[in-house]
């Protein structure tokens, strides 16, 4: 697999960090830079407290408690902070036999996160148990490829979300797996399945074309790669149009750093996954700079390099 | 042409300035991540509010899941072809489903991504750890399948490189494909009923086992995760550990 990721050839990346909007020196006063801050979690499976000192792989990590003063401390440093769950926020855990996500929901609403995408998991109470959890999520949950309108969730799941930080207009859309022969009918119901990258990328134009978006993410529950031709995230952006960041779930994937794929347009598409549990949190800068110009001053900085892995 | 295009570059340049518009261009992305270590220095202390919304739920819980059901006599863990945390549960369900059902079942299975967690550590086994093991509520049910399917389930099996099963099926992996498929010792026979005990998560055709679907079946009217803690402690009431090991069924 051809893994790439950015490199900082000048100084400039080091010296935004920490910073929210300010004027590039070197340029004059005309460009400015805005850093928009993404942190993302997926699968986390219900992990309410780290897992247990039991000498098991994961011990001690994770836990909520741990990772909201880490989103804290953050926001404390950063402006403008985005944060987005790509599914599978249930089942894995007594918490959620027991109380059925309620906690799970409330966590995340009180650490403010934006946005969540549905996974497969997350029907494990039935359509019915999801539906009764919403009251408890303050942040839209976003899907365009499952069509709820023969279900209890019809109007209440968002194709997509738009963020405004400033001057910068971000869409945040969400697609899902397929559930059929993953989760059983009588759980999901009527839930119609669609095409994941023909919606996707219907919403996508929408977002870049129709609302100006500057950034569009991509929540996905796909899973990251697949032997057979099964749609994945790499799947999905390369045959994807106008997505700049895919943020993946699914297959507790741990990834070093985010992959590189190209869309159909030639452009990169970002693709992060940071396993599952609440293990990792994910982190993401990414610098827009301002200016009256048809180009851009700064970006020639931004270099791709390969690398083997 | 090109004189055309540049002026009319340079118009939408000009507008641009007047209406004072600026362009917000994708300069940089730089990626960071945090493993949530257990003690780092890197991470600030667990956050006080949280851990005040958490604890009633917790304390709750942990009054019904610290419950001691039993001990691991060493570390079980999932693997292929075949694993003792597999080997270990595919046999107590057999076990299980043959003492529900009042009839020996020919074999148990489960799919891999229906075990949960990678290791069952070595030591007290608490209720809170089944549930970590078999969160789903899933119930066990019994299909009854002909040779042919009994291969097809085995060749499935083959490609994905082994998936728990019970002691009764053994075979060896070629080429992807399931060899030498024996239950209990015997060849597969055409014109003879397998009894396969599994969830009905699988015999509905969940995880690509679409061969079970529509096929006979009686319900258990178990949850998976009730007859390994009824197993548990039934070991424990014996004064038996909890253990298993690897025999070379899938190989």
């Amino acid at each position: 697999m051809n893994r790439r990721h950015f490199i900082q050839t000048l100084g400039s990346g080091m010296a935004l960090a920490g910073t929210g909007a300010f004027p590039l020196q070197a340029l004059a006063a005309e460009p400015e830079m805005l850093q928009l801050t993404i942190l993302h979690t997926n699968d986390v499976h219900s992990r309410i407290e780290p897992f247990p000192m039991d000498g098991s792989r994961y011990q001690g990590m994770g836990g909520a408690a741990r990772r909201a003063a880490m989103i804290k401390r953050i926001r404390e440093e950063q402006q403008h902070v985005l944060l987005l769950d790509a599914g599978d926020i249930f089942q894995g855990t007594p918490y959620f036999n027991v109380y059925g996500g309620e906690l799970e929901m409330k966590l995340m609403t009180r650490m403010g996160y934006d946005a969540a995408t549905l996974g497969n998991h997350d029907f494990d109470a039935g359509i019915e148990g999801l539906e009764k959890q919403l009251p408890n999520a303050s942040f839209p949950l976003i899907n365009c490829n499952y069509d709820f309108s023969n279900t209890i969730l019809n109007g209440k799941v968002k194709p997509y979300q738009i963020f405004k930080k400033e001057q910068i207009k971000i869409g945040v859309l969400g697609v899902g797996i397929e559930l059929e022969g993953l989760v059983p009918q009588a759980l999901y119901k009527e839930t119609r399945y669609l095409d994941p990258i023909a919606n996707a990328n219907k919403y996508a134009d929408i977002l870049r074309r129709d609302e100006k978006c500057d950034f569009v993410i991509c929540l996905s529950h796909l899973g990251y790669q697949y032997r057979d031709s099964k749609i994945s995230d790499i799947v999905l952006a390369r045959n994807s149009r106008n997505i700049d960041l895919i943020i993946g779930g699914h297959t507790h994937t741990f990834l070093d750093e985010p992959a590189v794929e190209t869309n159909l347009e030639g452009r990169q598409v970002l693709i992060n996954q940071v396993g599952w549990a609440g293990i990792m949190l994910g982190r993401l800068d990414v610098y827009f700079e301002r200016n009256r110009r048809g180009r851009c001053l700064s970006c020639q900085n931004l270099t791709v390099n390969t690398k083997r892995k | 042409m090109t004189i055309t295009r540049l002026r009319f570059a340079i118009f939408l340049l000009l507008i641009c300035w007047l209406a004072a518009c600026k362009v917000n261009h994708l300069a940089q992305i730089q990626p960071q991540g945090y493993r949530m270590e257990p003690q780092s220095a890197a991470l600030p202390a667990a956050d006080e509010a949280i851990e005040a919304l958490i604890m009633p739920y917790k304390t709750q819980l942990d009054a019904e899941m610290n419950e001691v059901i039993g001990t691991a006599a060493h570390t079980l863990a999932t693997g292929k072809p075949e694993g003792t945390l597999g080997n270990w549960m595919s046999d107590l369900f057999q076990e299980q489903i043959s003492a529900y059902m009042g009839k020996t079942i020919d074999f148990a299975m489960m799919n891999s991504g229906g075990i949960r967690i990678p290791t069952l550590q070595q030591g007290q086994i608490t209720r809170g750890k089944i549930y970590e093991l078999m969160p789903f509520d899933n119930m066990l049910v019994v299909v009854y399948v002909d040779a042919s399917v009994v291969q097809e389930f085995a060749d499935k099996m083959a490609r994905e490189g082994g998936s728990p099963v019970s002691r009764q099926l053994r075979f060896v992996i070629k080429n992807g494909k399931a060899l030498n498929v024996t239950v209990n010792g015997q060849p597969l026979q055409t014109g003879r009923m397998y009894s396969i005990g599994t969830s009905d998560y699988i015999a509905n055709g969940g995880s690509d086992h679409t061969f079970f679907v529509d096929k006979p079946r009686d319900e258990v009217g178990v949850l998976m995760r009730d007859a390994i803690i009824e197993y548990v402690k039934k070991q424990t009431a014996q004064g038996q550990q909890i253990q298993a090991e690897k025999d070379g069924r899938v190989q």
